[in-house]
C-alpha cells in the first residue's frame, strides 16, 4: 500500500484582533489508498482547520505556516507554490476532481435557487470534456448509488424538496461525481436521526469497498468511528495526541485524553451501570498555547515536566503512537514528577 | 406504588399550519394522544427521531405549548386551565433546562441576576441579601465559582452556560425538572460532566427529571424508564435495561440497532437493522399503526386499526404482534 495523502508538519495560524491562533500545531498523518482514518476531536481541537487546509479552504484570515501535504505524491501545500494564483490554479482542478469534501450541514452547502441537477453536473461539466447530456445521465446515475429513489424525476427538484437525509446523500453524490481519490467527509451525520445516520454510514462504508477511494472521517463521535474506520487520530489542542488503529484507540489508549474520552461516554451495551468519569475542566484558549502538553491543565497525571515542554511522540506498534510525557522511561520508573 | 408526580392522560398537541381566508388549514399532530406516569424521584427518558414530538411533549408539561385536548396532572391537579396564583405555584413546581445555553441565558444580565430572577419573581426570601446567599449557594451546587456572580454569559464555555441554566432552574426548588436535550450542544467530555452533576442534584434534592433527548446511549445511562416516540406516538414504554436489552416494538428495535456503539469488536459483528425511507409527515400519518409505512413486519390489520399500548412481560407496548401471541 502506498500513501495517498501524507501531511508532514503541517501547521496553520489565524490571525485575529486578539492575537494569533494556533489552530493546527505541527501534525504529521498518512492516509492509505482504500482506507478510512478518523480523526476525532472536540470543537477547537483542530480537526477541521487540518482538513480545511489540506483543501486549501481556510478562510482569509488563516494561512499554512509551514508544513508539506503530498496528494499522491505531489505536494499540494501553498507554501509550494510561486503565487496565490498558481496554488489557487492547480486547486481548482484538484477540489472536485482528486479529492473531494462532505460536509456537515447539508442545507448551507446545497444552493438554495439551483436545481439538484444544475448542482450535480457542474463538477462533471467543469472537470471532464463532456456534453451536457452526457453530464446529466452521469448525475442520475450518482444520485442512484447513493440510494434516491426515481432520480429521473427527482433530479428537476430544488434542495428544500428534499429531507435532511435525502439532502446529505445528494452532497455525497456532488462529492462522488468525478470519482476523487480522496473523499474528506466533515461531520457528515452530525445534523442527522440515528436511523438516518445509520443508513448513510452503510452508504459511505460501501462506497469504500466499492470505489477504493480513502476517506477522511472527521467526527466528535466515538460510536461513528469505531464501525466505520480502519484507523483513528485523537485531536486535541490542536496536536495528534494520539494514532492508531480502531482496536488499538479502543482497547489500548495510551494517552489519557483519550482514556478521559472513553470513560466519559455512555456505552448501551453496558450491562450495569457505570460511572462517567468525565475529563475536569474545559478545552484550552487556542490563542494562548505554550510550548508543552496542551491537555496538561485537565490531566489527572500531569507531571512537572508536562508544563515545560512537549511530549515527544511514542511508538508503541507500527500503527500506534501517542505524545505523553507518561510514557517516557523516566516516567515509568517514577523518576518524573 | 406511590402517587405519580406527573401524569399524562392522552395528551393532543396539534398546530395548524398552511391557513389562509377560505382556506383550510392543516393539522400537525405533533403529540397525538400520549399517556404516562412519572413517580416521585425518577427519571424518565423520552427518545424518538427529530419531528416525532419529544420536544412538544416536554413544552406542553411546562404550558409553553397549549395541549389541544388531554389532560396533563401534576400531583393529581390538571395544569392545562389553570391560571393566576395557581400558575404561580405551578411555576415553582416545575421547570425546564434547554437545550440551548447560548440562548437560554439573557446576555445582558449578569449571572447572579439570571440565577436571581426566579427568586424575585416568586417573592422567595424576604431580604436581598438572603437571596444572594441562596444564589451562592446554587453557584457552589452546581460548581460555578463565587466570583463568578458579577460575570456574563458570554465569558463562560457551553458547559459552563449550562450549569448557569441549571442553577436558575433550581432557584425555586423544583419538585420536577423537564430536561430538553440538555447536553446536545455540549462536547463529550463536558457532556459527562453536565449528567453527573444532575444526577447529583437529583441524589440530594429528590427532583424528577422528564430527560428528553436523542443521544440513546446518554439516555440509557441517566433514566430509570424510557418512553419511545414516532410520530407522536408511544410506542413503547419501559424500563430503561430491559428496553435496550430486549426491545419489543419494531421501531424500538430498529432505534437501537442504528445506535453507534463505541465498541469497534461488537460494532463490526452488530446485525443493524436499517430503516428504509424516512418519518412520513405528521400532517397526513399514515392510517392505523403509525410506523407500518417503515415496519419490516408490518401486516394488513396494521393499515386498519391504531394499536393501543397494552402490557407485554411487564412492559407497555404499541403493537399488534404482542396482541396476537396473547390471544
Amino acid at each position: 500500500m502506498s500513501a495517498m495523502l501524507e501531511i508532514k508538519n503541517l501547521s496553520t495560524e489565524f490571525s485575529t484582533d486578539n492575537g494569533t491562533v494556533q489552530a493546527v500545531r505541527d501534525v504529521s498523518f498518512e492516509v492509505q489508498k482504500g482506507e478510512i482514518l478518523g480523526i476525532v476531536g472536540e470543537s477547537g481541537s483542530g480537526k477541521s482547520q487540518t482538513m480545511f487546509s489540506v483543501m486549501g479552504l481556510l478562510a482569509g484570515n488563516g494561512r499554512v505556516a509551514t508544513g508539506e501535504i503530498l496528494l499522491d505524491g505531489k505536494n499540494i501545500s501553498p507554501l509550494a507554490f510561486k503565487s496565490e494564483k498558481e496554488y489557487e490554479d492547480t486547486m481548482s482542478d484538484i477540489r472536485g476532481n482528486d479529492m473531494a469534501m462532505i460536509f456537515q450541514d447539508p442545507m448551507t452547502f446545497l444552493n438554495p435557487v439551483l436545481t439538484i441537477e444544475t448542482q450535480l453536473t457542474e463538477p462533471i461539466l467543469n472537470h471532464n470534456n463532456v456534453s451536457k447530456a452526457e453530464a446529466r445521465q452521469r448525475a442520475i446515475e450518482l444520485m442512484a448509488k447513493v440510494g434516491i429513489p426515481s432520480p429521473e424525476s427527482r433530479i428537476k427538484q430544488y434542495p428544500h424538496q428534499f429531507s435532511g437525509g435525502m439532502r446529505q446523500r445528494i452532497i455525497i453524490a456532488i462529492a462522488l461525481a468525478c470519482n476523487p481519490k480522496l473523499i474528506i467527509a466533515d461531520e457528515p451525520t452530525t445534523a442527522l436521526d440515528v436511523t438516518i445516520q445509520a443508513q448513510v454510514l452503510d452508504l459511505i462504508s460501501g462506497l469504500r469497498d466499492e470505489l477504493d477511494s480513502s476517506i477522511i472521517m472527521i467526527t466528535h463521535d466515538l460510536g461513528v468511528v469505531a464501525s466505520l474506520c480502519d484507523r483513528i487520530a485523537i485531536m486535541y489542542g490542536g496536536k495528534i495526541v494520539e494514532i492508531g488503529t480502531a482496536d488499538e484507540i479502543f482497547y489500548n489508549p495510551q494517552h489519557p485524553y483519550t482514556k478521559g474520552l472513553l470513560s466519559c461516554i455512555a456505552n448501551p451495551e453496558d450491562k450495569e451501570k457505570k460511572e462517567l468519569h468525565p475529563i475536569p475542566g474545559s478545552p484550552p484558549d487556542l490563542l494562548n498555547l505554550g510550548d508543552w502538553c496542551p491537555f496538561v491543565d485537565r490531566c489527572e497525571k500531569a507531571m512537572k515536566v508536562c508544563k515545560m515542554k512537549m511530549p515527544s511522540q511514542e511508538v508503541y506498534s507500527d500503527t500506534h503512537q501517542a505524545s505523553c510525557w507518561l510514557s517516557h522511561p523516566l516516567a515509568k520508573e517514577g523518576k518524573g514528577e | 406504588m406511590a402517587e405519580p408526580i406527573l401524569e399524562l392522560k392522552d395528551l393532543k398537541v396539534y398546530f395548524y399550519v398552511n391557513g389562509g381566508f377560505l382556506k383550510k388549514k392543516d393539522e400537525v399532530k405533533a403529540v397525538d394522544g400520549i399517556s404516562l406516569k412519572i413517580y416521585p424521584g425518577e427519571t424518565f427518558g423520552l427518545v424518538g427521531e427529530s419531528g416525532c414530538g419529544k420536544s412538544t411533549t416536554g413544552r406542553a408539561i411546562v404550558k409553553i405549548n397549549q395541549p389541544t385536548s388531554g389532560q396533563i396532572l401534576i400531583d393529581g391537579q390538571d395544569i392545562t386551565k389553570i391560571h393566576g396564583e395557581d400558575l404561580k405555584k405551578f411555576r415553582q413546581d416545575v421547570q425546564m433546562i434547554f437545550q440551548d445555553p447560548y440562548a437560554s441565558l439573557n446576555p445582558r444580565m449578569t449571572v447572579g441576576e439570571i440565577i436571581r430572577e426566579p427568586m424575585d419573581i416568586h417573592g422567595i426570601f424576604d431580604t436581598k441579601e438572603e437571596r444572594e446567599k441562596r444564589v451562592r449557594e446554587l453557584l457552589d451546587l452546581v460548581g460555578l465559582k463565587q466570583d463568578h456572580i458579577r460575570r456574563y454569559p458570554h465569558e463562560f464555555s457551553g458547559g459552563q452556560r449550562q450549569r448557569i441554566g441549571i442553577a436558575r432552574t433550581l432557584a425555586l426548588n423544583p419538585k420536577f425538572i423537564v430536561c430538553d436535550e440538555p447536553i446536545s450542544a455540549l462536547d463529550v467530555s463536558i457532556q459527562a460532566q453536565v449528567i453527573n452533576l444532575l444526577e447529583k442534584i437529583q441524589a440530594e434534592m429528590g427532583i424528577s427529571y422528564l430527560f428528553i433527548a436523542h443521544d440513546l446511549s446518554m439516555v440509557k445511562h441517566i433514566s430509570d424508564r424510557i418512553g419511545v416516540m414516532y410520530l407522536g406516538n408511544l410506542v413503547e414504554v419501559g424500563n430503561s435495561d430491559e428496553v435496550y436489552t430486549d426491545p419489543l416494538h419494531p421501531y424500538t428495535q430498529a432505534l437501537l440497532s442504528s445506535v453507534p456503539i463505541p465498541d469497534p469488536k461488537i460494532a463490526r459483528e452488530r446485525q443493524r437493522i436499517v430503516l428504509e425511507g424516512e418519518l412520513p409527515s405528521p400532517i397526513n400519518p399514515p392510517s392505523g399503526c403509525v410506523f407500518r409505512t417503515r415496519c419490516p413486519k408490518a401486516t394488513e390489520k396494521c393499515a386498519q386499526a391504531k394499536p393501543e399500548l397494552k402490557e407485554v412481560n411487564g412492559r407497555l407496548v404499541a403493537c399488534f404482534l404482542y396482541e396476537d401471541n396473547k390471544e
